[in-house]
């Protein structure tokens, strides 16, 4: 299955499969990590306010009397 | 009780009633527990696949459950790279059914095989040249594929946006879901074709055998071009089950229009490819074999009305029903149409499993019938079950349609 | 019969004389004591139960008394090609973990009984129906004798792999080793025969390299009256059957009105 291992064999039909599953796999993991990375980024830029407004807002602007 | 859980702006209806609209999927789940506790304790003999039968009723169960959830990854084709914004709206229930469906069948295969601690040889000592090797990695990785589609979607559930990790980390991923929308269009078009592969390389059964480009049997294609078409179609039937079981309008119309319409123009190709392969296999492969057209139709129950059930009754005309605006807007035909699609996939997928099994080759051979085991029809209902379940579950937790909020507006 | 088994030092194949065949179902017995094949409490349920060599009994349809009957030994073709030219057995091109193998060198395909997943994808390629899988964990029960028949040179299958004739190539292995120890690389023919071919009471089965001009069996394929199963499948399978008797010849493929030709009978 991996390059050097047992019944791997270097021939087109190897190269071609196993290359472009590799390939996926490598473009999602990079995916991944590019995320997990920014995250951190993202937390460590401080504590930036989430999108949401807090739920006692919704009430108040709602219920203006009390 | 679980407020807290439910998102914004949504009504739920009561616990104790969800509860009790769980049970009978809590008991497919318990039913299909039992069958695989069976078949992996006792062994494949409880079930009644045999030397003839070596696909069964599972193997169908597997193909046509894959064929419907082609709609993720093509929803998200669609959405992401495409850019058609509307389905927005539908994206998320898509990639939830895509998820049902695809880890259901891995599930599933988990049973079917007679050694599941081996299953990993597929991997390990893999045959490049096998078409199930292939559908196996494909499927592994669409699967992972899918499972991050679908993680942004959890993360959006009330409490657990809250948590700036998981909000950000949630944000991020829907920042790059084009990335995996593309890798998962990449792999669900190598799965699904050679799923159909699988049956047209099979060269010394005249019934299956196909000629092809290269390496890729014409039922790659076919297979693909089927998925795609269908996936849309069962997409659709489940936003509109949610709709009639909610009481609520969860999508658009145009969201929903615009998978029909491409559905509509994707199974009239389809149509037209496979009755033109069909006929380059009769005048082809067939009689090279020595046969002829009804010595695959002459026994059992397996006859002509597969063809005309597959083809016409649920091939041209509901691509005919869904390629005329006027019926694709009225709901009842919307329904039939999207029925009929899916059943006319799940035909395909039977044929070329058990009835290409139940024909024999050598002629003093003889046709065998299948009939499947209460144990078989329990790991089957159980993927039914689960996905009930699990879209049940996301729907009362999480944001699953945009639009549910503008669509419903809570009075207070 | 042209010769098309070029490939490999030997191509191990088997010629079955139907004429000679009396359908005693020896070779069957031989084969499943030979090779560790499990046999059930209750064997009715023939769909499930294993036969590596699966006698088939075949009639000429007419009324009596013009009615023949013959019987068709149908081991494991061990299949050269795979219908589409590509130089591999049906089922050997579709097994996912490679369980399965054609070897080059002898024409066998054997089974790894190890790695197979039992996905039973190689039973839906074969068109002989060569292929049987373990459907319940092996059966010998001690106390009753089956136990003394079993042979030490033959791995018994576990409950979920798939398994089929091998050509015997344990007695492959037992005729080389004996070779080598008596300073000989080359096996001679007839040390190297497979169980049904032994037990055969009728010597109906004749087993050899049909690649070797020397052995029988290469000499046999030549005859007007060799045909293979299912030959215009393109499987080039390696075992051939001899029958002077047409309407034998023609229940061994599949043949569209008018296409088969009957052999002109050679001499008196």
């Amino acid at each position: 299955m991996t390059p050097f291992s047992f019944e791997w064999h270097w021939n087109v039909d190897y190269l071609v499969f196993m290359g472009l599953l590799y390939i996926a796999l490598t473009i999602v993991a990079c995916g991944l990590i590019y995320c997990l990375v920014k995250t951190w980024m993202d937390l460590s830029a401080g504590e930036s306010p989430p999108e949401a407004p807090p739920e006692q807002l919704i009430y108040r602007t709602r219920y203006q009397q009390y | 009780m679980d407020s807290p859980l439910i998102p914004e702006g949504v009504k739920r209806c009561s616990p104790k009633l969800f509860f009790l609209w769980t049970l009978p999927w809590l008991g497919l789940l318990a039913w299909g527990g039992i069958s695989a506790f069976l078949c992996l304790y006792k062994g494949l003999n409880q079930t009644n696949m045999s030397n003839i039968f070596a696909f069964a009723l599972w193997i169908v169960f597997d193909l046509a459950v894959i064929a419907l959830g082609a709609g993720a990854f093509f929803t998200g084709f669609l959405t992401y790279i495409i850019g058609k914004g509307e389905l927005k709206n539908i994206i998320n229930a898509a990639v939830i059914i895509g998820f049902i469906c695809y880890s259901g069948a891995v599930a599933m295969l988990g049973i079917d095989i007679g050694q599941p601690i081996r299953g990993w040889f597929i991997f390990w000592h893999a045959n490049v040249h096998s078409m199930l090797v292939e559908v196996s990695f494909c499927i592994t990785c669409y699967l992972m594929v899918l499972g991050i589609e679908f993680i942004p979607i959890i993360l959006e559930n009330r409490q657990l946006d809250k948590v700036p990790e998981l909000h950000f980390f949630g944000h991020n991923l829907h920042e790059i879901m084009a990335v995996f929308a593309a890798t998962g269009t990449f792999l669900s078009f190598f799965h699904q074709g050679s799923l159909g592969g699988m049956y047209g390389v099979m060269y010394a059964r005249p019934f299956a055998a196909r000629g092809g480009f290269y390496v890729w049997p014409w039922t790659f294609f076919l297979f693909i071009l089927s998925a795609i078409a269908a996936g849309p179609c069962f997409t659709i039937l489940c936003t509109k089950l949610a709709e009639k079981i909610t009481r609520k309008k969860l999508v658009p119309d145009r969201a929903v229009q615009t998978l029909a319409k491409i559905s509509a123009w994707l199974l009239a190709s389809y149509m037209v490819l496979k009755i033109a392969d069909t006929l380059g296999w009769l005048y082809g492969i067939v009689p090279k074999a020595g046969l002829q057209f009804m010595d695959f139709y002459r026994e059992g129950p397996y006859g002509v009305w597969l063809v005309v059930a597959e083809l016409l009754i649920c091939g041209i005309v509901p691509a005919i029903i869904l390629m005329i605006p006027k019926a694709r807007e009225h709901g009842g035909w919307l329904i039939t149409a999207c029925l009929l699609t899916c059943t006319g996939i799940v035909l395909n997928r039977f044929v070329f499993i058990v009835v290409n099994l139940a024909i024999p080759v050598m002629p003093f051979d003889r046709f065998w019938s299948y009939l499947p085991t209460w144990q078989e029809w329990g790991i089957g209902m159980a993927v039914v079950g689960y996905g009930f379940l699990l879209f049940s579950l996301a729907y009362r937790y999480l944001p699953v349609f945009p639009m549910e909020k503008n669509l419903n507006p809570v009075s207070e | 019969m042209e010769k098309e088994h070029g490939h490999g030092k030997h191509q191990y194949g088997m010629v079955i004389d139907l004429d000679k065949c009396t359908g005693c179902g020896t070779c069957m017995t031989a084969c499943a004591a030979e090779n560790n094949v499990s046999v059930r409490p209750d064997e009715s349920d023939k769909q499930r139960s294993i036969a590596w060599m699966q006698l088939f009994k075949i009639t000429n349809g007419k009324e009596f008394p013009h009615t023949e009957v013959s019987y068709f030994p149908r081991p494991c073709m061990h299949c050269n090609e795979n219908g589409r030219g590509h130089h591999v057995s049906p089922c050997v091109s579709v097994c996912p973990p490679t369980a399965t193998q054609l070897d080059l060198d002898t024409g066998i395909v054997s089974q790894i009984y190890t790695r197979c997943i039992g996905c039973r994808y190689c039973q839906a390629a074969c068109p002989y129906k060569a292929r049987y899988f373990n459907w319940w964990d092996g059966y010998f029960p001690k106390g009753k004798g089956l136990e003394r028949y079993l042979s030490p040179e033959v791995s018994p299958r576990m409950r979920g792999v798939v398994e089929k004739c091998t050509f015997c190539h344990h007695r492959l292995m037992r005729a080389k080793t004996k070779a080598y120890a008596e300073g000989r690389r080359e096996i001679e023919e007839g040390e190297y025969i497979t169980a049904c071919a032994e037990a055969c009471p009728a010597q109906a089965i004749t087993f050899g390299d049909l690649n070797n001009p020397k052995h029988k069996v290469s000499q046999l394929i030549k005859s007007p009256y060799a045909f293979r199963l299912l030959e215009r499948l393109n499987t080039k399978p390696k075992v051939y059957y001899l029958s002077t008797k047409d309407w034998v010849r023609k229940m061994a493929d599949n043949y569209l009105p008018g296409e088969f030709k009957p052999v002109t009978k050679i001499g008196g």
